[in-house]
């Protein structure tokens, strides 16, 4: 990190905060501070919605997905218009409708005040959670980047967004999202830009996407139903838009993004904006990771890219051994490179036999590296045996860290940071008018002045913020961070998505029907995580189906009565 | 509730549609690369 890396990197976060604070101050009421006295209009609604959900995870976890398995990911989003059409049709309407703050205030309509109250309980749970990997994940990155402790990191992110969340409310937060989006953007394609005008003069961008196709990376498409694999597009497809639905549906983060719009008009317009977008700019991400693949075919990597991590190994008894694989890889790297070439000109030739020929050696040399990394990852985790070994968030962070130009170093810190605070601020915003309107005001103090629950809501971010700090620096979380946010999202939002589904569809329950089906659910949830090998993504199905199912039986047992 | 018009398209049948049909295409350009490139 030079000095300009340095001035880019807190020039822009300060930026985003003093700008966030200053245009946003002064909220006297909660229409104003939870729901931006609905104001938004529908670009910056759809910037919200896309912000909130992509988080550093998400920039920093993507293109190291592209590297090593190549763009099939993508098809995890192909539910998303999907949910975006039912979810404008059919939920837009009765949020308005109603005029409610939170998703979970229609629940006590519909239904009764403990199904509301279950319902933000269950969210409350999830979303703290995940707020505190959210702010984890860029936490511990950066801490081993700058070589500060993770506490460290974690109070200065967690602190930042207090302030403008604290003084701004909803519309710091959708306000400040755009800025972050447009460095997040800027940031990427300048990344992939560079990554290919790095690559040697005779390799024309042409060339550099056969490369990745017969390598294998442009594995965008899997028209195979394979119930065990996680990624191909009929589970995209099904599997995608049950989460889409409740995720972008029932989730209070999102719904208080597009609820924060002028009218209906505005909303579903931003969820439109949200459907036309994401699947491109996954793309995008995922084509970025895809470039620095191929600038890795002609530049070596390191053979484990935590290169901090490793250096620390290297001072243990497993060091020379660490330093024997190097070698190993250096060598193989070298004869890699060669097949490589050789491919290069088979493509130039448009030879299709020695193409054949010399991806097929290509590809017997990264099966060999990528035995050789799994050796070198065992013997760290010999050498450290409380360090996480998996280093595939690693990849892109070390690739801009290493080979980009001064000042784009920090822009692209500067854009990780951005989408921590981006996915940060939406979900305290979310847990606040949760706390704040389904539990603090309809429970406990429901006749106070409006001034009293602005004061309210802004200790309640405080408090959710200090929590989120708690979980990510308390945290040996899973192995894996993704799959953590996975398995947590899986957990519930099943059951919350079964909830609202019979909320809107199954007119004839009442409030103790779905009440207990719901619990019933999220225990059958829970029993299938800790007693069977159902893949995480299949428990958003079931828990919904277990609640309707229940759900409907029990009222009918109930009919009489 | 009153039905308000989108802009642009006229009517939310429009937008779903494009939706819809934006998703369908994309799912035939990504097949077409998938199978043209690997």
């Amino acid at each position: 990190m030079t000095t300009l890396d340095w001035l880019v990197l807190f020039g822009t976060i300060a930026f985003i905060v003093v700008y966030g604070t200053l245009k946003t101050r002064g909220s006297r009421n909660i229409e104003s501070y939870l729901k931006g006295d609905n104001s938004m209009k529908w670009w910056m609604i759809g910037v919200s919605i896309m912000a909130t959900q992509a988080s550093a995870v998400t920039f920093l976890s993507t293109p190291g997905q592209a590297i090593e398995d190549g763009m099939r990911f993508l098809q995890f989003y192909f539910g998303l218009p999907i949910a975006m059409v039912i979810i404008s049709y059919t939920m837009v309407p009765i949020y308005y409708k109603l005029n409610v703050f939170t998703a979970y205030e229609y629940l006590e309509s519909r239904f009764d005040l403990k199904t509301r109250s279950l319902g933000a309980v269950l969210f409350l749970i999830l979303r703290g959670l995940s707020a505190g990997i959210t702010l984890y994940a860029p936490s511990i990155v950066l801490s081993t980047i700058l070589g500060w402790p993770t506490s460290v990191t974690t109070l200065l992110i967690g602190t930042l967004v207090i302030i403008y969340v604290t003084t701004g409310g909803t519309k710091a937060v959708s306000l400040t999202q755009r800025q972050q989006m447009t460095i997040i953007m800027v940031g990427m394609v300048l990344a992939g830009v560079l990554a290919y005008t790095m690559l040697p003069n005779h390799v024309s961008f042409g060339d550099t996407v056969q490369i990745a196709g017969e390598l294998g990376k442009l594995n965008l498409v899997n028209l195979e139903f394979n119930p065990n694999d996680r990624y191909n597009l009929w589970s995209g497809l099904l599997a995608g838009t049950f989460l889409f639905l409740s995720y972008f549906g029932t989730d209070q983060s999102q719904v208080a993004r597009y609820l924060s719009g002028k009218s209906v008009t505005e909303s579903r317009l931003g969820l439109m904006f949200n459907g036309l977008l994401k699947i491109p700019m996954q793309f995008m991400i995922l084509f970025i990771g895809v470039m620095v693949f191929v600038f890795y075919l002609f530049h070596q990597p390191p053979v484990f890219h935590n290169t901090v991590l490793k250096e620390r190994a290297m001072h243990t008894a497993q060091g020379a051994q660490i330093q024997r694989l190097e070698h190993s890889y250096d060598s193989l790297y070298a004869q890699k490179q060669m097949a490589v070439n050789a491919l290069v000109d088979a493509i130039h030739a448009d030879d299709e036999a020695t193409i054949v020929e010399a991806k097929k050696q290509v590809l017997e040399k990264q099966d060999a590296e990528k035995q050789l990394r799994e050796q070198v990852r065992a013997t760290i985790g010999e050498a450290l045996p409380d360090a996480k070994t998996q280093d595939r968030d690693y990849i892109f962070l070390n690739f801009v860290l290493t080979n980009l130009p001064t000042g784009v170093v920090g822009l692209l810190l500067a854009v990780m940071f951005s989408a921590a605070m981006g996915s940060m601020a939406g979900e305290l915003n979310a847990l606040t008018s949760t706390t704040t309107v389904d539990i603090y005001k309809r429970s406990f103090r429901p006749n106070a002045s409006p001034v009293h629950y602005v004061k309210a809501s802004q200790w309640f971010t405080v408090m959710w913020a200090a929590l989120a700090m708690v979980f990510a620096m308390l945290a040996s979380f899973a192995e894996n961070l993704i799959q953590f946010v996975n398995i947590v999202g899986s957990l519930f939002y099943g059951t919350i998505l079964g909830i609202f589904l019979t909320a809107f569809y199954v007119k004839h329950v009442k409030g103790t029907a779905v009440f207990w089906a719901a619990l019933i659910a999220e225990g059958v949830v829970f029993y299938c995580y800790f007693f069977t090998n159902i893949a995480f993504l299949l428990f958003n199905i079931i828990g919904c189906a277990v609640v309707m199912i229940v759900a409907i039986v029990w009222q009918w047992l109930l009919r009489d009565k | 509730m009153e039905q308000e018009r989108p802009p642009l398209m006229g009517s939310w049948s429009r937008w779903y549609a494009l939706l819809i049909g934006t998703l369908v295409i994309q799912i035939v350009l990504y097949y077409w690369i998938t199978a043209s490139f690997s």
